[in-house]
């Protein structure tokens, strides 16, 4: 498998990009903390900590080598490959809820009349094409992504300050403490999740670093979504919870004058691009693992059109409606993704220290 | 390899062109009805009476002149159940589909806000045209009086209605109230909404707005109404006093100051025994404007006077107010969520008799006013 080199900075950017993407579905986690969520968030950004340093610690073990690679060496051909399977099977639910999302986002808040499968073909149109283009230029753009995001959120936090009351979010953690930690145990995931990252940081010019940008994209990235939700709720207080996406309510307060109301579409679009990047980036990764399971160099370009209808086709029939999506996610998912996220690395890293025990 | 570069490029030049024709769902303004201003009333049988006053882009091509706003205004008016059935409904008097984007305000009649607006305010909430910043209003008789009266001060009633609003911060007599705060105070366990009171006075037998007084609202049913008097004292305990004029009798003779600027507070306090006392601490920064007949009297004297009368003013001011609320058993001022943040241990203990609490607090007012200028003279004219 030929690998695409990519620079630090740019996994740095491509970690921050990824978790503000989220930042259209976090009422799962409003939904369950209300006021306290920033609290479940850090408390989630955590566990993502620990999560990510299980993943560094397999990847330094076998450095250079993508999740797929590592489980052929770890669990033998034939297990490896079936465990691969599934993570690429993982990647393709990911990718195609987040597809989901954005079907249901688009067409709430900018098209209400296309039909979602409109939205979602054309979508996967320039997904699929990124794709094509290769790793290297989705992840080149991270950077220009991530501080359009920063700049946005900047300028709408200053724009809505007038909405803003902080006592909002008082009374601090009065929310039951298993709520908290339902939260919370969604939140490390959904945002933070970082089995995709390893499918992408073997990639980095300088492999001495992925540990510490790792880290350090995974806390920026962490601390910008605090500050959403931070503001979110100063604005909203617990009626956050009744809104479907509450990042893009804030976002439509902020009008600076009554020329400039209808601004909500701008803010839409940054939205939109970020989930771009995301889908476009799972998709990839997707399509790489695909291709190093198969021990092809790399991918046929019709794979990137296969896997864009498919992604299409699970994502117009996965949820019936909004809310159902929301329970599924805070119900649900979170255990799907636990197991790809935590205890299937959690039992790679026991079997990486019972073979080093057995060798010594 | 020539020509499956030839065949990408053209699939996708068919794709932008594709693109280029515009979106799915495209409402062009001349399809459109803008509604400016909604108005719903208590009908028979439970159900509700919708009027929308709308304006829209002329489309008459014939007609070169320049046409009036008041010509375009129109007034569609529907009974039923829902919102958005009575809205699809309009589609049967009107080619153009109803967009609710720039809708100014939401006018309440008497009775239907006296049944409870929660149900429908949902609409308002849910569907992705309506905007937050829609004022809430509470109409004296009924919202269809005030949406169909076309007066001489405003071309778009609904637009003048706004306009009105916004001007009330001059002299902070009338709450100004959008659906955000609306809905915020009604997704509260405690806080009780307030709205703008809005009626037609027809003095010299032309109609005229005149907003005026604060609609209060326990849950989502209207309780009662403030006064003037008493919606400045409610603006004074919520620091939303920034402009204003005071009047007040010093030496039997009318003095007129200028508010220049006040800072307010409200701060709880929840003793062993579960007795509250609120205190509302204020300081108010006032200019002479207009005094008659203080002769003799040095400015320092005088100032002094002031600041008492005024602070008194203020104070009787906040107390009615608060005294009023507690009759109603609701809570405008948010004082339960400020108890609930300062005593988070005691609060569980104490949400259920909240009413009960709430009505039997004793507010305390400190009032510290401060005489700031004297205007261009120094001393009282002639």
């Amino acid at each position: 498998m030929k690998k695409t080199k990519i620079s630090s900075s740019q996994l740095f950017y491509t970690i921050i990009c990824y978790i503000q993407s989220f930042s259209i579905v976090m009422n799962f986690s409003f939904g369950i903390s209300g006021r306290d969520t920033w609290f479940a968030l850090l408390l989630g950004s955590g566990i993502a900590f620990l999560s990510l340093r299980i993943n560094i610690a397999i990847m330094q073990h076998f450095p250079g080598k993508t999740l797929v690679e590592i489980n052929s060496i770890l669990y033998g051909r034939k297990v490896g490959k079936i465990l691969s399977l599934f993570y690429l099977l993982y990647f393709l639910f990911l990718s195609s809820v987040n597809l989901h999302d954005i079907g249901d986002f688009v067409g709430l808040s900018i098209l209400p009349e296309t039909p979602t499968v409109v939205i979602l073909v054309s979508f996967m149109i320039v997904c699929g094409w990124a794709v094509m283009k290769g790793l290297r230029v989705i992840v080149r753009y991270s950077a220009a992504f991530s501080w359009i995001t920063f700049i946005a959120f900047i300028v709408t936090t200053i724009l809505v300050s007038s909405k803003v009351n902080w006592h909002n979010l008082l009374p601090v953690l009065t929310t039951a403490p298993k709520s908290i930690l339902q939260s919370a145990w969604i939140t490390s995931f959904i945002p933070l999740s970082s089995a995709v990252l390893q499918m992408v940081a073997p990639n980095v010019c300088k492999p001495n670093e992925i540990s510490k940008i790792l880290t350090k994209g995974l806390w920026t990235g962490s601390l910008f979504m605090i500050a959403v939700i931070i503001r979110d709720t100063a604005v909203w207080g617990n009626m956050a919870k009744s809104f479907v996406v509450p990042a893009y309510e804030t976002l439509r307060l902020s009008g600076f004058s009554e020329v400039f109301q209808g601004m909500d579409v701008v803010y839409a679009v940054i939205l939109i691009t970020l989930e771009f990047f995301k889908i476009a980036l799972l998709e990839s990764v997707l399509l790489s693992g695909f291709s190093q399971l198969t021990n092809q160099k790399s991918h046929p370009k019709i794979m990137a059109v296969i896997v864009s209808v498919l992604m299409a086709l699970i994502a117009s029939q996965i949820f019936p409606s909004i809310p159902r999506h929301i329970v599924f996610a805070q119900k649900t998912e979170p255990f799907i993704l636990s197991i790809f996220e935590f205890f299937l690395p959690c039992i790679s890293l026991l079997r990486i220290k019972w073979t080093c025990r057995s060798r010594s | 390899m020539k020509r499956k570069k030839y065949i990408g490029v053209f699939l996708a030049a068919v794709l932008i062109l594709c693109s280029c024709t515009g979106c799915w769902g495209s409402k062009e303004l001349t399809d459109m009805v803008q509604v400016i201003g909604t108005g719903l009333d208590n009908a028979e049988n439970g159900q509700t009476k919708l009027t929308v006053q709308a304006g829209s882009a002329s489309t008459s091509k014939s007609d070169n002149k320049k046409k009036s706003a008041e010509s375009q205004i129109i007034l569609y008016q529907k009974t039923g159940n829902g919102i958005f059935d009575m809205v699809r409904d309009i589609t049967h008097e009107s080619n153009r589909r109803l967009f609710i984007g720039h809708n100014q305000c939401i006018v309440f009649g008497k009775e239907d806000a006296q049944k409870g607006v929660k149900n429908q305010l949902d609409f308002f909430l849910r569907d992705s045209e309506a905007r937050m910043d829609v004022n809430i209003l509470v109409s004296d008789s009924t919202a269809e009086e005030i949406l169909s009266t076309q007066t001489e001060d405003y071309d778009m009633p609904a637009v003048g209605i706004k306009q009105l609003l916004e001007m009330q911060q001059a002299n902070a007599e009338s709450v100004s109230t959008d659906l955000m705060d609306f809905s915020l105070a009604l997704a509260s366990e405690t806080t009780c909404p307030v709205a703008s009171m809005i009626h037609l006075s027809k003095s010299n037998g032309k109609p005229r707005f005149v907003v005026s007084g604060t609609a209060v609202f326990k849950k989502d049913k209207l309780v009662g109404t403030l006064d003037e008097e008493k919606t400045r004292g409610y603006l004074w305990a919520m620091n939303k006093v920034k402009n204003g004029v005071v009047n007040i009798q010093s030496h039997s003779q009318p003095v007129c100051l200028e508010i220049l600027g006040s800072r307010a507070a409200i701060k709880p306090v929840l003793q062993a025994n579960h007795h509250l006392t609120v205190h509302f601490p204020i300081s108010v920064k006032l200019g002479i404007r207009e005094i008659k007949n203080q002769d003799g009297i040095s400015y320092d004297e005088l100032s002094k006077q002031l600041e008492q009368d005024v602070s008194h003013l203020i104070q009787k001011k906040i107390s009615d107010c608060f005294h009023e609320t507690q009759l109603y058993g609701t809570d405008i001022y948010g004082v339960g969520k400020l108890v609930e943040e300062k005593y988070p241990q005691d609060w569980d203990n104490i949400k259920d008799k909240w009413d009960t609490l709430y009505r039997n607090s004793i507010p305390e007012v400190s009032v510290e006013v401060k005489v700031k200028d004297s205007g261009e003279i120094s001393k009282t004219y002639g």
